[in-house]
C-alpha cells in the first residue's frame, strides 16, 4: 500500500511539470505585447522596453520558463492587471470560497448519486430505474449556467425563498446566511455530477449484484439492505470512486460558470472577470491552481481505489 | 425494503409502465434523436425564409416584449430584437460549433490514436503522456485558457474545443485498435504480407467506425453544452451575432421583468443536446443490441 | 416418505418474458425430500436444475422471473411467505453450496468476516464466539490451518480450499436441507472425490437432507438415495438410485448412462454420445421436448407432452417416467 502510494505520488511529478508548461505556453501564444498590455496605450516605447527587460521577456523562451518555474516555487504567480495586486493574494483570499462551494457540491453529488444509483439498480426496469435514465439524459443535456438561472428565476425571483447572489464575504452574515446563499449554487453545481455518478453507480451495482457471492450472502439469510451495504457497495464503489474523483475535478472547473451566475466570490468569478479584462497572469494562475487541484484529486482517488482493493493492500 | 427475490406477479404493472416512455429502449431513442437533429438542420438551412425579422434589427420601441406579443411570437430581447428570428439564425451557429469541432477532433484524434495503437512503442508512450497531461486539465478550463490566449472569437473557440477533445478521440481509437490488433483476421492479413498502411486502413479502420461514430455523436451533444458555456463566458462568436449562449447571457439583465429572454435560448440548447445524446444512444443500441437485452 | 417430507415441491414452474412470448426454464417440477434423505438432480446444463433450486430459495431475479407452484417446508409454503420469513429460512433452514467457489466468495471480505456475518447478525452470537465457531467449522470441513484462514481473502486460497470454505459457510447455521449445486465441477478430479466424500460425511454426521445437483450421473451415483433426471425444464424420470442405474426407462436416462464411462462394468461397447443439442427453451419443439434427439421417437411424439407416470406395482419403490413409448415395453 505504501509503495503503491509513493509510486503513484512520483507519477504526479511529470504531469505537474506538463501542467506548468501548458500554463506557461498559454502566456506565450497570446498575440500582442504583454508590456504594452500592462502599461496601457499611453506608455512610451522606452517604458515598455524597460518593463520587458525587467520581466525577462527578452530572454530565450526556455530561460523564461525556468524563471517562471522558480517563481512558482516561491509562490509568485505574477501580478494581476485588473486587481493591481499579486495574483497569489487574489487567489488566496478566494480559494476557500471555491473549495467550500465545490467541496459541498461533490459531497452532495456523491452521497445522493450513490444512493439514487443503488436504489434504481435494486429494481432494474422499474419506474424509478427508467426515471433515473431520463433524469440522467436531461441533466447531461442541460447547461449548468442556464440551470442556475432557472433556479434563480424560480426560487429567488419567483418564490422569494432563497437569495440568488450577494454573497460578498463568507462568514459575515453567520452560518445561516452562508448556507442560504449556498443552496442554489450547490444544486446547480452538483446536478450534472449527481446524474453522472448515479448512472455509474447504477451500472456498477447491477454488475456486482449479479455476482455469485451476492447470492451466497442471500442464501445464508443475510437481509437485502445488509447485502447491498456490505457485499455489493464495497465491490461496486471502486469504479464509482474514479468517477467521483473525475467529477470533483470537473466541479472545480465548473465553478467558473456557477460562480459567475451566482456572483459567488471564488476563483471562478475572478477568472470570469479576468477574461473580460484579458488579465492574463490571473487567468494563468487560476487555471494552474485548479489544474493542480485536479491532479491532486486524481492522486487521492487512485490511493483510495487501492485502499478498497484487498489485492493491492497486501502488496 | 422490497426483496428483489419476491415471488408472484410482476411488481410493475403494465398500466404504470406506460407513464414513462422507454427512452432507453428500441428505436424510439434513435428516431426522436434523429428527428430533433434533422429538424434543427432544416431550421438552420431555412432560417432566412422562416425568420420573420432580421435577427440583428433592433427596435427600441419594443424592448423585452413578452411571449405572444403581437408581431413577436417569442417576444423581443433587451435591445428589442425579435427572439424567434435570432433563435432560428442561432441554430446555424449552434450546429456549426457542435459539429465542426467534433469533425476536426475526430480527424486529428483518430489519426493520432491509430498511430499510437498501431505503431505502439515509444510513439504510443509519448502520445499517451501528452494526452495524460491534457487530461489533467478539466475540459472547460482548458478550452477557456486557449480561448483567452487566442483572443475571443469563433475560430479560437473552435480551435480550443478541438484541442480539448482530441485526447478523448485519441484514446478511444487507440483502445479499439489495440483490441482489434489481437483479432484473428488482422493477424491473418499481416501474415498474408499486406503492408502496414494497407492493414491499418483497409482492415482496422472500418471496424473502428462503429464505436467512433457513437462517441462522436455523443461528443457533439457535449459540444453543444461546451460551446454555449464558452459563449456565455464571452469567448465565442462576438455580438451582435445571434448565438444561443450569447442570447442567454444577454437575457440575464432582464431576469426579473422578462425571464423568457434567457429561458428560451436555454431550452433550445437543451433540446439540441438531448437530440444528439438520443441519437448517440440510439446508434449505440442499434450497433450493439447486446447492451439492450437484459436477461438472467 | 409421503407424510414426513421435509421439503415438498409441487408443480413448480419458472417463466421469463421472452422475445415474443414467455418461456419456461422450469416446468411443472415436483419432488419431495425426507429428513436425512439425499436426492440427486441430473441433467445437461440449461435443463433447469439450478433454476429449480434458486426458485426454492427464492433467489431468482424478480419481477423478471414469474414463479408458480407450491414449495412446502417446515409447515410453510415458501412461495407465499413474506420476504422477512423467507430470509429466516435461507441459511438456517436450507443451505446452499454453489459451484464456482471463487466467484461465490466475496473478494473484498476476509473468510472469517463473511462466514461469521449471519451468525453475529441473526443468530445473536458475539463476534469472538462466532469466529470461534467458524474456526471449528473450517476444521470440520478439513481445511488445513483453519484458524489462520479466517483472516485470509478468497484469492489467497486454492480452488479446493475455497469449495470447503463454501461448504462450511452453507452448514454454519445448521440447515435441515443442504443444496449443493455442481459443487465439484470447477475442481480437479482428485479434489472432486474428496469434496463429494466430505459432503456425504457431513450429511450423515449432521443429519441433513441433501439435494445434489450435477450434470454428471457418476457424481450423484455414489451418495444419493434417489435421482431425478431433468430435460428441458421438466423431470423426465425419477427413481431410487439403484433402480435408475439398474432399470433406466426414459430414453434420455438411457442415453445419459450410455454416454458415461462406468468403472463397475467391463467396457463392452464404445461410449455413445447423445446426438444433437438441448432445445432452445424459447422455442421448444412441439410435443415431447426430447423427441428430436430420441432414438425411440415415433409418430405421435411431437403431438403432445407426455405425463410423468408411475410404473411398477404399488409396493415397489416409486419410479416415474415421462415417456409413453417405454411404458408399453414389458418390464
Amino acid at each position: 500500500m505504501l509503495t503503491f502510494t509513493v509510486r503513484r505520488a512520483l507519477q504526479m511529478i511529470p504531469v505537474a511539470f506538463g501542467v506548468t508548461l501548458a500554463t506557461f505556453l498559454l502566456g506565450q501564444i497570446i498575440p500582442g505585447d504583454q508590456a504594452a498590455a500592462l502599461l496601457g496605450p499611453s506608455s512610451s516605447e522606452q517604458e515598455r522596453q524597460a518593463l520587458r527587460e525587467e520581466m525577462g521577456l527578452n530572454e530565450p523562451v526556455l530561460t523564461q520558463y525556468v524563471t517562471y518555474l522558480g517563481n512558482l516555487f516561491t509562490g509568485d504567480l505574477g501580478r494581476s492587471l485588473s486587481f493591481g495586486r499579486p495574483v497569489m493574494s487574489v487567489l488566496a483570499e478566494r480559494i476557500a470560497n471555491t473549495v467550500l462551494l465545490s467541496g459541498t457540491a461533490i459531497v452532495v453529488a456523491a452521497l445522493l448519486g450513490v444512493a439514487i444509483g443503488t436504489w434504481a439498480a435494486m429494481k432494474p426496469g422499474s419506474v424509478r430505474d427508467r426515471g433515473l435514465t431520463v433524469g440522467v439524459l436531461f441533466f447531461n443535456s442541460i447547461p449548468s449556467f442556464w440551470f442556475g438561472l432557472v433556479l434563480i428565476m424560480t426560487f429567488s425571483l419567483g418564490l422569494r425563498l432563497l437569495p440568488a447572489t450577494g454573497m460578498t464575504s463568507i462568514g459575515g452574515g453567520g452560518v445561516v446566511d452562508v448556507v442560504a446563499h449556498m443552496v442554489l449554487p450547490v444544486i446547480t453545481l452538483a446536478a450534472w455530477s449527481l446524474a453522472v455518478i448515479a448512472r455509474m453507480t447504477r451500472s456498477a451495482v447491477l454488475e456486482v449484484i449479479g455476482n455469485d457471492y451476492v447470492r451466497t450472502a442471500r442464501s445464508r439469510g443475510v437481509g437485502e439492505m445488509r447485502v447491498v451495504v456490505r457485499h455489493v457497495l464495497p465491490n461496486a464503489l471502486p469504479s464509482v470512486v474514479t468517477v467521483i474523483g473525475l467529477q470533483a475535478g470537473f466541479l472545480l472547473s465548473g465553478a467558473v460558470l456557477t460562480e459567475t451566475v451566482f456572483s459567488w466570490p471564488g476563483i471562478g468569478l475572478a477568472l470570469y472577470q479576468a477574461i473580460s479584462t484579458r488579465d492574463i497572469p490571473l487567468i494563468q494562475g487560476g487555471i494552474l491552481l485548479i489544474a493542480i487541484g485536479f491532479v491532486l484529486i486524481n492522486f487521492l482517488v487512485d490511493t483510495l481505489q487501492a485502499y478498497f482493493n484487498p489485492k493491492i493492500k497486501l502488496a | 425494503m422490497d426483496s428483489p427475490t419476491a415471488l408472484g406477479p410482476q411488481s410493475v404493472s403494465p398500466a404504470r409502465r406506460l407513464r414513462l416512455p422507454r427512452l432507453t429502449n428500441g428505436n424510439a431513442t434513435l428516431n426522436i434523436g434523429a428527428a430533433i437533429v434533422l429538424g434543427s438542420v432544416l431550421l438552420a438551412l431555412l432560417a432566412p425564409w422562416l425568420a420573420p425579422y432580421d435577427p440583428l434589427r433592433t427596435d427600441t420601441s419594443a424592448l423585452g416584449l413578452g411571449i405572444f406579443s403581437p408581431g413577436h411570437i417569442l417576444g423581443t430581447d433587451e435591445v428589442g430584437r425579435d427572439i424567434l428570428s435570432r433563435l432560428l439564425h442561432g441554430t446555424r451557429l449552434a450546429l456549426l460549433v457542435a459539429v465542426v469541432p467534433t469533425l476536426f477532433a475526430l480527424l486529428v484524434g483518430g489519426c493520432l490514436g491509430l498511430l499510437a495503437g498501431y505503431v505502439g512503442g515509444w510513439v504510443d508512450s509519448v502520445l499517451m503522456r501528452v494526452f495524460d497531461v491534457m487530461f489533467s486539465f478539466p475540459g472547460i478550463l482548458f478550452a477557456l485558457g486557449i480561448g483567452v490566449a487566442l483572443g475571443p472569437g469563433l475560430t479560437s473557440m473552435i480551435i480550443a474545443m478541438v484541442v480539448v477533445t482530441v485526447p478523448e478521440f485519441g484514446r478511444i481509437v487507440r483502445g479499439a485498435v489495440l483490441g482489434l490488433k489481437q483479432e484473428q483476421y488482422v493477424e491473418a492479413a499481416r501474415a498474408l504480407g499486406f503492408s502496414h498502411s494497407r492493414v491499418a486502413f483497409r482492415h482496422v479502420t472500418p471496424n473502428l467506425l462503429g464505436s467512433t461514430i457513437v462517441f462522436a455523436t455523443l461528443q457533439t451533444g457535449r459540444n453543444v453544452i461546451l460551446s454555449s458555456s464558452l459563449a456565455f463566458l464571452g469567448l465565442g462568436a462576438q455580438p451582435p451575432t445571434p448565438d444561443w449562449g450569447q442570447m442567454l447571457s444577454g437575457g440575464r439583465s432582464l431576469l426579473l421583468t422578462a425571464p423568457h429572454v434567457a429561458t428560451i435560448p436555454g431550452l433550445a440548447i437543451v433540446v439540441l443536446a438531448v437530440g444528439f445524446n438520443l441519437l448517440g444512444d440510439g446508434v449505440r443500441d442499434r450497433l450493439d443490441p447486446r447492451a439492450r437485452r437484459t436477461r438472467p | 416418505m409421503s407424510s414426513q417430507a421435509l421439503l415438498d415441491v409441487e408443480r413448480l414452474s419458472v417463466a421469463y418474458p421472452g422475445r415474443d412470448r414467455p418461456f419456461r426454464t422450469v416446468d411443472d417440477v415436483s419432488f419431495r425430500v425426507a429428513p436425512g434423505e439425499a436426492l440427486g438432480i441430473v441433467g445437461e446444463s440449461g435443463c433447469g436444475k439450478s433454476q429449480t433450486m434458486l426458485a426454492v430459495l427464492r433467489l431468482l431475479p424478480s419481477p423478471v422471473a414469474d414463479i408458480s407452484g407450491a414449495i412446502r417446508f417446515g409447515g410453510d409454503d415458501l412461495a407465499g411467505i413474506p420476504a422477512k420469513r423467507m430470509r429466516a429460512v435461507r441459511g438456517s433452514g436450507i443451505g446452499l453450496v454453489s459451484q464456482d467457489a471463487l466467484s461465490a466468495l466475496n473478494p473484498a471480505m476476509t473468510i472469517g468476516a463473511q462466514m461469521a456475518e449471519p451468525l453475529v447478525r441473526y443468530d445473536g452470537m458475539r463476534r469472538r464466539a462466532a469466529l470461534e465457531r467458524c474456526a471449528e467449522l473450517l476444521d470440520l470441513v478439513g481445511l488445513p490451518g483453519a484458524r489462520q484462514r479466517l483472516g485470509s481473502y478468497p484469492h489467497e486460497l486454492s480452488g479446493g480450499m475455497r469449495q470447503r470454505v463454501l461448504i462450511a459457510m452453507a452448514i454454519s447455521r445448521n440447515p435441515k436441507v443442504l443444496i449443493a449445486d455442481e459443487p465439484t465441477t470447477a475442481l480437479d478430479v482428485t479434489i472432486q472425490a474428496q469434496v463429494l466424500g466430505l459432503i456425504d460425511r457431513l450429511r450423515r454426521e449432521l443429519g441433513m437432507a441433501l439435494i445434489l445437483i450435477s450434470h454428471d450421473l457418476g457424481v450423484v451415483a455414489g451418495i444419493t438415495d434417489r435421482i431425478a433426471v431433468m430435460y428441458a425444464g421438466r423431470i423426465v424420470e425419477t427413481a431410487s438410485t439403484t433402480d435408475l442405474f439398474d432399470r433406466p426407462r426414459h430414453p434420455y436416462t438411457r442415453a445419459l448412462l450410455a454416454s458415461m464411462p462406468r468403472m463397475d462394468e467391463e467396457l463392452r461397447e464404445r461410449l455413445r454420445p447423445i446426438p444433437g443439442l438441448p432445445p432452445d427453451l424459447e422455442q421448444p419443439p412441439p410435443g415431447c421436448a426430447y423427441h428430436p434427439r430420441c432414438l425411440l421417437a415415433r409418430a405421435g411424439c411431437e403431438q403432445s407432452m407426455p405425463q410423468l407416470v408411475r410404473i411398477g406395482a404399488g409396493g415397489a419403490p416409486d419410479h416415474r417416467v415421462r415417456c409413453p413409448v417405454v411404458l408399453e415395453e414389458t418390464p
